[in-house]
């Protein structure tokens, strides 16, 4: 099985994948993960199909797809 | 004798240069086109007499066009003509060209390099929010790219394809609707910013109320 974290940027979004059976690549989509979450931006569980979303508050190895959103400002 | 008037700050009008010699002490001539004398010197220092100057330095030696286009003053010295730019050569003419074309067919190339790339941002923006939406939202997208949303508390936004103001809190019975300018600090394809309103909605939706500055909706507006 393979996870993807899709990170908000001026291209759409940009994606990582890992494999939840390797340690190498959890950590390393962790440490991205823990890195945009100090910058402030926001992640949400990816449900498709128009399920509800949910925050995401700590990275989840097993999360399956994440949504990362840039910080957010009032216009 | 052709004169230049000027307007004061009062308002009132007055002729300019009245008291310039119109002769010179260094053989310096000064006329209008028309062949009538114009200024020659331009006095540098306070002299006690209006004729008499302590130093007096050659003016401008040419003045290319009045302000009206129509008049040109041309001072000549004895041994300076008046200056004018000299005409580029063809092959100096050929080369402005020439670079003018360059730079035209590199800014036109330039320009469909950054609209390509912001119309695949769009698209890949556009995939994934559709992903995340369900057959109803789908169906309203369709219509005029927007969708509405019910959030856990009950309340419905409508959230439209903008930069600012794109979430609209529908009104209630008890509540008025309102405009809320909500998005990310750095710059995301408009698709990814409905995705993020949609996403902050059915998480946590008075994060967004508080994040978001408000404009009040007028009745009947949604």
């Amino acid at each position: 099985m393979t996870c993807e974290m899709a990170v908000m940027d001026q291209t759409g979004d940009t994606k990582y994948v890992w494999d939840p059976s390797r340690p190498a690549e959890v950590e390393a989509a962790r440490a991205t993960f823990d890195s945009l979450k100090a910058k402030g931006y926001l992640a949400f569980r990816s449900l498709p199909g128009g399920d509800r979303g949910e925050a995401m508050a700590a990275f989840d190895p097993n999360a399956g797809k994440v949504i990362l959103v840039p910080p957010l400002v009032g216009g | 004798m052709p004169q230049f008037t000027i307007t004061t700050s009062e308002g009132t009008t007055a002729t300019a240069w009245a008291s310039w010699t119109t002769t010179s002490t260094a053989s310096t001539t000064a006329t209008w086109d028309d062949g009538t004398a114009a200024w020659t010197t331009w006095v540098t220092t306070r002299g006690t007499s209006a004729a008499t100057t302590d130093v007096v330095e050659t003016t401008w030696i040419a003045w290319v066009e009045g302000a009206d286009g129509t008049r040109r003053v041309v001072a000549r010295s004895a041994s300076a003509p008046a200056y004018r730019a000299p005409e580029p050569t063809p092959e100096e003419k050929a080369e402005r060209e020439k670079a003018r074309r360059e730079r035209e067919e590199r800014e036109k190339a330039e320009r469909a390099e950054r609209e390509e790339r912001e119309r695949a941002a769009d698209a890949r923006a556009e995939e994934l929010l559709l992903a995340h939406l369900d057959e109803a939202q789908k169906a309203e997208y369709a219509r005029d790219k927007s969708f509405t949303v019910r959030c856990r508390k009950g309340r419905r936004y409508r959230v439209h394809r903008a930069w600012g103001g794109h979430v609209v809190r529908l009104p209630e019975p008890d509540r008025p609707g309102a405009r809320l300018c909500i998005h990310p600090r750095a710059l995301v394809p408009l698709p990814d910013n409905q995705l993020m309103a949609k996403l902050l909605l059915e998480a946590d939706p008075d994060l967004l109320e508080k994040t978001a500055n408000h404009t009040p909706l007028p009745a009947g507006v949604n």
